[in-house]
């Protein structure tokens, strides 16, 4: 017997058909941090998480593996190529490995406070992004580390030549902190910052630079005595998905994932932020010694910090890139001495 | 329960103001020995919904003995046991804030039952390392039960606290030194608490900050060797070494292993432990597709 099929029926095969070509499909993001689990970084993307489940009805949703568990940043990037993992939080040093110009955000001494960055970012973002996207990733959010300090112990550095003698910390293949490093004329320690723990406690290093939180929540400040009191760079951190992996998802829901990440990357944001300031008090309550460098010593970290910034220029980053960045900053200076002489 | 309670602290509170001190110790010892014999009861129940309500009250029966005698080491200690035994038997999964508030009550017993062992300095929660380790330099090997339960109290509040604060990680070099003192006194002691306390510990940390998945499973071999009826602990390890190495065939291998182990009524301090760690542990296998 032959069967028949109405027109209704041909319109409803043909719209299964449609959809089930359309190419979105529920999908769960792998998000890979070096973040440690139950920290409030991991309640914000939780949170976010709730709520981006609740919006697309469960068709997008987030897979954590916090606490480094998939490796440091350049395993991230290579499990993010081979599609293992879809999404992470890096901090500049991975940023930095995809797109080396980024790291024009931590040069040192180049931001003088956290309005400036932010005046800074807001300017920029959608250059970086779109560079980013080039890469094959798109760009969630920020999510700085803050800012970040000398730690020391044994002795304290109040100026450049402290270095001197001194076990220095660098973190293996930054290219930025190398550069620091020769313009100051010191040879540090490579290591990748998984052995700075041990290498704190066996004495293989006694200085290293970090922002207060990591040196919290790492628990180097056991093994550390002073802190100088200038931060020397800001660093930046971001969240990242990978292209296919997001273009894969159905734009509503892009769209839903976009402004989610906006919101609550923003409060990791501020979070991060306050939490740094909160940090650093915790530290000096946990016995670490504040130095504070005279205006004298300043100026010196000051013009090494300038040096590496012409030093690394097309190095590290295109010459019109950090002109762009530098005449952004004179901007906000400028509109803020405007601001203050009215 | 109720009742019992308000009987015997009346019972209690008649025979202390009209008797000599001689009575009153009398009196509170065996008010106390009742109170532990309760407890002790309460732990080889496998009724857990009975178990609940009898440790609630006997909690509060408790805290009104250390009323009356505020020195008494011996009370002190099974109050920071109780509480964070509570906190961790019916607290965490279901109510953060209460659970965070009793290990804290846990916490302060813990430090007061260390403070009465020793005059040297006054423990507390802003302790320095310095002072934690001058307090312990005091004690000797007797005093693990109370060094041990302040331990196990204050790293289960920064576990909880570490959610919505850095700054509470500063504490943990001190909650280490309690738990390496315990380890080098007695390292087997409570179901080998300090070995599976390494064992979680070391797959909790990131390596980033000293964790080490390696160091996790050498001290679960130990302590499974030594406490191997003790579920929690390998509950614990489950949550923490198997996520963390992202072995889900271990975790669910583990997770299985608690559910299949027999409760043995004549293991009286463990049955309600089990039976809970149990309870856990088919929880955590429906949600194994969220963590792998």
């Amino acid at each position: 017997m032959k069967h028949k099929i109405n027109v209704a029926q041909f319109i409803a095969l043909i719209c299964i058909i449609l959809l089930s070509n359309s190419g979105f499909s529920k999908t769960t993001i792998r998000f890979a941090t070096l973040a440690p689990a139950n920290s409030p970084w991991m309640k914000i993307m939780q949170e976010l998480n709730s709520e981006l489940i609740e919006q697309t009805d469960g068709e997008v949703s987030f897979k954590f593996y916090p606490n480094m568990s998939m490796g440091n940043e350049s395993d991230v990037i290579r499990k993010m190529r081979m599609r293992q993992i879809n999404a992470a939080g890096f901090t500049g040093f991975g940023l930095g490995k995809i797109i080396p110009e980024i790291r024009i955000f931590e040069l040192p001494f180049l931001f003088e406070s956290i309005d400036e960055l932010d005046y800074v970012m807001d300017k920029t973002t959608d250059d970086f992004r779109q560079k980013l996207n080039d890469k094959g990733y798109v760009l969630l959010g920020w999510a700085d580390v803050g800012w970040v300090y000398f730690f020391s112990s044994g002795r304290a550095i109040a100026e450049p030549n402290d270095f001197t003698g001194m076990k220095m910390w660098m973190w293996e293949g930054d290219p930025l902190a190398e550069a620091f490093y020769k313009e100051l004329g010191k040879s540090p320690i490579s290591l990748p910052i998984t052995d700075v723990h041990l290498s704190l406690q066996t004495g293989l290093i006694n200085a290293v630079y970090c922002s207060p939180i990591a040196a919290l929540a790492l628990q180097w400040f056991t093994k550390l005595e002073y802190v100088n009191t200038i931060p020397f760079t800001y660093a930046i951190g971001a969240v990242l998905v990978d292209r296919k992996t997001f273009n894969k998802i159905d734009p509503p829901y892009q769209e839903i994932l976009l402004n989610l990440s906006t919101k609550h990357l923003s409060n990791l944001q501020l979070l991060t932020r306050q939490n740094g300031e909160e940090s650093f008090e915790q530290l000096l309550k946990e016995g670490i010694k504040p130095i504070l460098s005279d205006e004298s010593q300043q100026d010196q970290f000051r013009s090494t910090g300038k040096n590496v910034q012409i030093s690394l220029t097309d190095e590290l980053c295109p010459k019109e890139t950090l002109d762009d960045i530098k005449r952004h900053i004179q901007q906000f200076r400028s509109e803020q001495s405007d601001n203050n002489t009215e | 329960m109720q009742h019992k309670f308000v009987i015997l602290l009346i019972v209690v509170s008649v025979l202390l103001t009209n008797g000599c001190s001689l009575k009153r110790d009398l009196v509170i010892s065996s008010a106390s020995l009742m109170v532990k014999g309760a407890l002790e009861s309460i732990l080889a129940e496998d009724d857990i919904e009975l178990a609940r309500t009898g440790m609630e009250a006997e909690l509060k029966l408790l805290e009104g003995l250390i009323r009356l005698d505020p020195d008494n080491v011996e009370l002190l200690t099974v109050a920071a046991k109780g509480f964070a035994g509570y906190s961790l038997l019916f607290l965490e999964d279901s109510s953060r804030t209460r659970a965070i508030n009793m290990y804290r009550r846990a916490r302060e017993y813990g430090f007061r039952a260390v403070n009465s062992l020793q005059s040297e300095v006054q423990l507390n929660g802003s302790s320095g390392l310095g002072d934690v380790r001058l307090t312990l330099s005091e004690l000797d090997r007797e005093e693990v039960p109370s060094v041990y339960w302040t331990a196990v109290a204050w790293s289960s509040l920064i576990n909880l606290e570490r959610e919505t604060s850095f700054n509470v990680l500063a504490e943990i070099p001190r909650v280490n030194l309690l738990m390496e003192w315990v380890y080098r006194q007695d390292s087997t002691f409570y179901f080998a608490g300090p070995m599976w306390y390494y064992a979680v510990y070391y797959s909790t940390v990131p390596p980033i900050a000293g964790g080490s998945l390696e160091l996790s499973q050498q001290y679960y071999n130990s302590a499974n060797g030594y406490g191997n009826r003790f579920l929690f602990g390998k509950l614990m390890y489950a949550k923490s070494y198997a996520i963390q190495s992202l072995d889900r065939n271990l975790f669910i291998k583990l997770l299985n292993e608690i559910i299949d182990h027999p409760i043995d009524k004549s293991d009286s301090e463990l049955v309600l432990l089990n039976t809970v760690a149990q309870l856990k542990a088919k929880a955590l296998l429906h949600r194994v597709d969220y963590y792998f």
